[in-house]
């Protein structure tokens, strides 16, 4: 069964079939080669993957975001950051980390990031005089920033797949890493800049400046307060709260007299069918992650692993490199999907905070995003960006060695995970 | 032909878009009740989760047509033009026949599921399950209709605005 599963699966994923019916595909034809399950278990799961009420964070997310960038919020953003940091050494790289940390408070996506203000500051700083390809692959590494601070579609998605955490404990435990990310590709940044003499704007954004562009944005900058402050409030749950975000984007745009109709409509109609892209995964992927549970494969995997170790840490090690191989092949979702329900129970079993676990693997799995030969991000910005992958990869490398310091601190220090979390009374 | 096919596209974005916008109004109004009113709608969570099933599969087809369906075209790309379009053939015959095994088992499925009823509204649990076989079906005309234009990757909806958002901003 766990044969026919995998081999089925990569074989169709190598053909070019899309990732969502691969899963499809694999699954339904382990189920007929296997003949003992009823053909019905795909369509329960395919149904019951999906119909949950956490996940629906995800299409309101999904829409709040759209919403933003339709009413004009997302260039308000980028301004801000533009007259807040662009006049440093290496500056528009700096507006480039900044725009993706404060756009990651209102989006869940590392693809939205990488198609929406990412892709604009790249052509920004091409423009400016930057290498085309570290303009590429500096908007790429700043996009995976998108699912590690709060709202987050991964960390959704992980928490229905892992029964020991909750989303709003995943999105409290998100900040500190989704900073430290922020702050490790600025670092890179800055020393780019200095070798390659990549300077600021010319002229400081004056005070008054400042205040004006730091009011347009205000609202945006309000968003993640309000989510995160309704969810730890107890005043709603994180899929109410992306409803609440999506309606405060349509107040807004009434507000400043913005509200049309056809835009509006354009965006639910976008906003549904990306909706209808990642949910597709994760309901062709339940049929799969639950065939890989029947056939036992996590407790053999287990077991396997306990035979070699018994330090929490190496065993934290051991799971990272596999995540970050299979990161490497497989698409972010799928991944994740597969991955937790494997993975999750092991972590626990060797006494690994869940928290922390969850941190890990959704950045491991965001790092996959801009590693070739599977790396969305990647993929939408050499497309964006009219940029040949080999050269991008090659110019992404000290980014992503930053990412991975990164990956290796939450590896090893638990309370950059949990502190947060804990602070607040979230202990799952 | 290409009417039928507008009509099918225009019709089907309605459908997604106005399915987004109803669970969107029913959690939104549940929230504002329950602060408000003190009360909420019962059913409000179950028909916005199943509508969010519907929408999904509903969605599907549209999404192939926008390439939205992420694949890898990594080996692809290695094909001379002719392979590469024999082979994209076969991938469209067995996301097809995949498809048409979905239908298949989703009737079943939905059959199964039709005196058991659901939590909340009491609802025979086969109509909500109807949306894997409908979605399906729609899934497979919209593969029908695009066919010539997936095998040659040709998908619609450009990403042609970006030149003027920078420019925009540059302006600003």
């Amino acid at each position: 069964m766990a044969l026919a599963l995998v081999l089925l699966f990569f074989g169709c994923l190598i053909v070019g079939v899309p990732v969502a019916l691969t899963m499809g595909v694999a699954g339904l034809g382990a189920i007929f080669i296997d003949g003992g399950l009823t053909p019905l278990v795909a369509t329960q799961r395919m149904f019951g993957g999906i119909d949950s009420f956490p996940l629906m964070a995800v299409p309101f997310f999904i829409l709040a975001a759209e919403l933003m960038s339709a009413f004009g919020l997302t260039n308000a953003l980028l301004r801000f950051s533009n007259d807040l940091v662009g006049h440093i050494r290496g500056g528009l790289g700096h507006v480039n980390v900044l725009v993706s940390m404060l756009f990651a408070g209102i989006s869940g996506s590392a693809l939205a990031d990488a198609a929406g203000p990412s892709a604009i500051v790249m052509r920004m700083m091409r423009r400016a005089g930057y290498d085309a390809h570290y303009s590429g692959a500096l908007s790429a590494a700043t996009a995976t920033i998108g699912p590690i601070i709060p709202p987050s579609i991964l960390m959704v998605v992980y928490a229905i797949s892992d029964s020991k955490v909750t989303v709003a404990g995943l999105f409290l435990a998100g900040i500190v890493p989704g900073i430290l990310l922020g702050a490790a590709l600025a670092g890179v940044n800055h020393v780019v800049s200095v070798r390659h003499g990549y300077r600021g704007r010319e002229r400081r954004a004056s005070g008054r400046e400042l205040a004006r562009s730091a009011f347009s944005a205000l609202p945006a900058l309000v968003m993640p307060i309000v989510i995160l402050g309704g969810i730890l409030g107890g005043v709603f749950t994180p899929t109410e709260a992306g409803a609440v975000a999506s309606a405060y984007a349509l107040l807004l745009a009434a507000i400043t007299g913005k509200l049309d109709f056809k835009v509006l409509a354009a965006s639910f109609v976008r906003a549904a069918i990306t909706t209808s892209s990642v949910l597709l995964i994760v309901s062709m992927a339940s049929i799969f992650a639950w065939l890989l549970a029947y056939a036992q494969v996590p407790q053999t995997l287990a077991a396997g692993l306990g035979a070699l170790t018994d330090s929490t840490v190496v065993i934290l090690l051991l799971l990272a490199a596999f995540a970050l191989i299979c990161g490497l092949f497989i698409d972010t979702l799928p991944a994740l999907i597969i991955l937790t329900p494997i993975l999750s129970p092991i972590a626990h079993q060797f006494g690994v905070d869940p928290r922390q676990f969850a941190m890990m693997l959704v950045l491991n799995l965001a790092i996959g995003m801009i590693t070739p030969p599977v790396g969305p991000v990647l993929f939408v910005i050499s497309t964006v960006g009219r940029l040949r992958i080999e050269p991008l990869a090659k110019a992404i490398l000290p980014l992503l060695a930053a990412e991975l310091v990164v990956l290796f601190l939450v590896i090893f220090v638990p309370d950059i995970s949990t502190a947060v979390p804990n602070f607040f009374g979230y202990l799952n | 032909m290409q009417r039928f096919e507008k009509a099918f596209v225009a019709a089907n974005k309605a459908v997604v878009g106005l399915l987004l916008a109803a669970i969107f109004a029913i959690v939104f109004v549940n929230v504002v009740m329950r602060y408000g009113f003190g009360r909420s709608l019962s059913w409000g969570d179950e028909i916005a989760r199943f509508l969010m099933v519907a929408g999904a599969y509903f969605g599907a087809g549209l999404a192939l047509r926008e390439g939205r369906l992420v694949s890898i075209d990594l080996f692809q790309d290695f094909l001379s033009p002719r392979a590469r379009v024999a082979l994209r053939y076969a991938i469209a015959a067995l996301m097809l026949v995949f498809m048409v095994i979905v239908i298949w088992l989703g009737v079943q499925f939905a059959a199964f599921g039709w005196n058991k009823t659901t939590m909340a509204t009491n609802m025979p649990r086969g109509i909500p399950y109807l949306a894997i076989p409908l979605g399906a079906a729609v899934f497979s005309i919209h593969m029908l209709l695009f066919l010539k234009r997936f095998v040659r990757s040709e998908f619609e909806g450009g990403d042609g605005d970006d030149d003027q958002a920078v420019e925009q901003e540059e302006a600003a």
